[in-house]
Parts: C-alpha cells; structure tokens; sequence
C-alpha cells in the first residue's frame, strides 16, 4: 500500500509530475522536508528511490543506493579499514583543526586501494561514519602528489563530504583507460550547471575536453559518476562507474540486483543506437553459448 | 561435480574492446552531441585475511542478522551496522576507539554522523553501566 506524506499544496503536484515519470508502482513511503531547498523521499520495498527536487530544478535525478550484505567478506573488510583509516595514531597525531590533510590523506589512500573494499562499500560506509565536509583542494592535491597528472583539474575551493571517495577512483580509471585523447577534467562537485545538447544530467560530476591527436576531433563532454546499481538500471547518459570483480571472475554484490555486463550494455547508453545495443549483445550471447 | 565455470578473462577483454569503439566513434567524435555511459571493470584477489582482520569479520558478521541486506538509509540498519562496526572493532583491534572518535570529534573538529556517535554513546553507556 503507498503511503504518502505531505506538507505543502505545491509538493503534491509536482511530486505526482516525479511519480508518473519514473512509473515507480512500488512506492511505499514518501517523505518530505524543507530547508532551502524541496526534498523529497520515496522509499520503496528493496532499494530506495530518492527523488530531489529544487526551487528551480523541477527533476533532477534519481539514487539507488547500494547495500551492504552481512555475510559479505568484502562488506566487512570495507567496514574493518574504514575504522582503521579515522582511528590511525599517526593521522589522529597529525590532525587538527587548522590542519585536515593528514585525515583526507589517509582517505584517499582507503578509495584508492581496492582491496581494501570495493568502491560501493567504502563510499556508503565513510558517508556512514563522516558527515565532515572537506576542502576539495586537500583531496586532489593529496591525489596529484601521488598520482601526478596535470590533465586532472578541480573548481578550487569547494567543500566535498566523502564523495571524494567514490569519485577520485573512477576519475583515475578513466583516465587510465582514455588518458590519452583527454586534454583536461574537471572535477565540479555538483558547483557548476552546464548545458549540453540532448543533456540529462545539468551537474555533471566532471566535465571533458577531448582533443585527439592529428586534429581527428576536439570536443567538450560531461561524464558523472555512479557508483551504486543506478550505473546499470537507471544510468542517465555519460555516467562513469567501476564494478569490481572477484577472483572468480563475478561482481562482488553491493546489491540485490543481478549486475552484469551484458546487462550494462541492454540497459544503458541511451544515445547509442539500437543496431549497436543489438550487436552487443548477439556477442554476448553468442559468447555465452560458446563457453 | 558442481557446475560453476569461471568467467574468462574473454568477457573483460570485449567489454574493453567496445567501450574503446564507443570512445573511438562516439565519444571523442566532435560530431555526436550526447555523451556516452561507460564502465570499467577492477579486478581483485581473494586473499586471505590476517588473524585480527579475520576476526573483526567473524564478530561484524555474526552481530547482524543471517544474510540480509543492510541498506545504510533507514535508520534501524544504519543502527544496527554502526554497533556492529565499532563493538568489533574495539573487541579484536582497538579497545580505545571509542575515544579517539571522541578526540576526532571534539578535539579536531571533525563532525561525525549523528547516528554513528548515538550508537557509539550507547555502547560507552552500556559498558559503563556494566563495569559498575
């Protein structure tokens, strides 16, 4: 049965406009509050569905959070170096309230290092943990005295809570893997809106000036980082995520969606072409009954 | 005999083969006017655990409940999974933890989340209540 609670005439309305554009049927609590900005929760049966909406932005995205299981090694050990990252003797030595970066130092190297937790775990938890908003330039100049790359950029002086710790990995993987036909990133923290052609997401994460090499195409994007089961499900176009993958060669689960490559490829690239979808996926399939 | 076959390292290398076309033809095309979703896959190795990380896992684990999902935003699992954490943590690694979050807290200015520190004073008022 879907509960509802509201406490404002204008919220109906544009909560109902939310509703029937996700065609969310399995709602079964929504929540509301109000600070300077409307917010609104549906929280429904497995995963929640958050719904955000501002003064001046009438949709702005959807969250599915991932989850943590209880018998999960890799949940555990996620929780086990979070603790030990904030209770370190030598951060909690060096830190002071005029000085955080011994802090965001020792957060950075627990993003980085994936066997640690994956990606999914360690963001949620330190979100779980810390409600510190942190200067953006300790995060990346932290990352820049480690893994130097003047191609990653910043809008200086923004504060970040621990979405640091889900975004600067991705960013690094993406810029392993496309490094050399990026001139720059970068890094918003939701602080700039953009306009794109044929955009849905108006605070991107990064934004990205390709320019490849022999003057083959100079061109500005936007990407923005997913790190739950949206990357797969409810991906808007550009999103960047990473999925860590076990010895055995499975997705370590951070939720209770079965989450697959193949499936990424059904599911997601909005702009693509379905000839493109289609021809994926045969090889998927044919790979499959191969094996 | 079970029937579990390992994945190849076939699947990644065509997952990497794709998104490399979708960058080539799509993505860095000064043509194309959207932008395109890609994901990238990390691998890592199940090594074993020390014996104090072993630990901490058994005593995390037992203290939830038997395979369930524990989603951080209600407020009962966030509960749950924050005595959880630090009861294991002070038992098997660090019997002072409880106060250098405190010192974090208060002395280094750096805000905690409000339930993790409501779970945390529970658990110094319980072993209070239970040493006296």
């Amino acid at each position: 049965m879907m509960v509802l609670s509201f406490t404002n005439k204008i919220s109906i309305k544009k909560f109902s406009l939310i509703k029937q554009s996700y065609k969310s049927s399995s709602i079964q609590e929504c929540s509301f509050s109000t600070v300077n900005t409307y917010h609104y929760s549906a929280f429904s049966t497995h995963n929640i569905f958050r719904f955000c909406l501002t003064r001046n932005i009438n949709l702005a995205h959807v969250i599915k959070r991932s989850m943590i299981n209880s018998r999960c090694l890799h949940a555990a050990k996620a929780a086990y170096y979070c603790l030990s990252t904030i209770s370190n003797d030598q951060v909690l030595h060096n830190t002071t309230k005029e000085n955080r970066k011994p802090l965001v130092n020792s957060l950075l190297d627990y993003a980085m290092n994936h066997e640690n937790g994956i990606i999914q775990h360690k963001s949620r938890l330190a979100n779980h943990v810390l409600n510190h908003q942190f200067s953006a330039n300790d995060f990346y100049e932290a990352y820049q005295a480690k893994w130097p790359n003047p191609k990653v950029t910043y809008v200086p002086d923004c504060q970040v809570k621990m979405h640091a710790v889900a975004e600067i990995p991705v960013l690094h993987q993406y810029h392993n893997t496309f490094g050399q036909d990026i001139n720059r990133t970068v890094s918003t923290f939701d602080s700039i809106k953009t306009e794109f052609p044929n955009q849905h997401q108006s605070n991107p994460d990064f934004l990205v000036y390709i320019d490849r090499a022999m003057g083959l195409g100079k061109r500005a994007t936007y990407q923005d980082e997913k790190a739950g089961g949206e990357m797969i499900k409810h991906s808007t176009r550009g999103s960047i995520g990473i999925l860590t993958f076990d010895s055995n060669g499975k997705v370590v689960p951070f939720t209770n969606e079965d989450l697959t490559l193949k499936k990424f490829y059904n599911t997601s690239h909005n702009g693509i072409t379905d000839g493109l979808k289609m021809m994926v996926f045969l090889t998927f399939l044919i790979k499959k009954f191969l094996d | 005999m079970s029937q579990f076959k390992p994945r190849t390292d076939d699947d990644f290398l065509t997952h990497q083969r794709y998104q490399r076309y979708l960058w080539d033809k799509f993505q860095a095309n000064p043509s194309y006017n959207r932008s395109i979703s890609f994901i990238f896959d990390v691998h890592i190795e199940n090594i074993p655990l020390n014996l104090q990380t072993k630990a901490f896992a058994n005593t995390f684990s037992n203290s939830l409940s038997t395979a369930r999902l524990y989603n951080l935003d209600r407020p009962g699992d966030c509960r749950e999974i924050s005595y959880a954490m630090i009861r294991a943590y002070e038992k098997h690694i660090d019997p002072h933890f409880s106060a250098k979050i405190q010192y974090l807290h208060y002395q280094c200015g750096i805000t905690m989340n409000k339930r993790f520190l409501e779970a945390l004073v529970s658990i110094i008022k319980h072993d209070i209540i239970h040493l006296s």
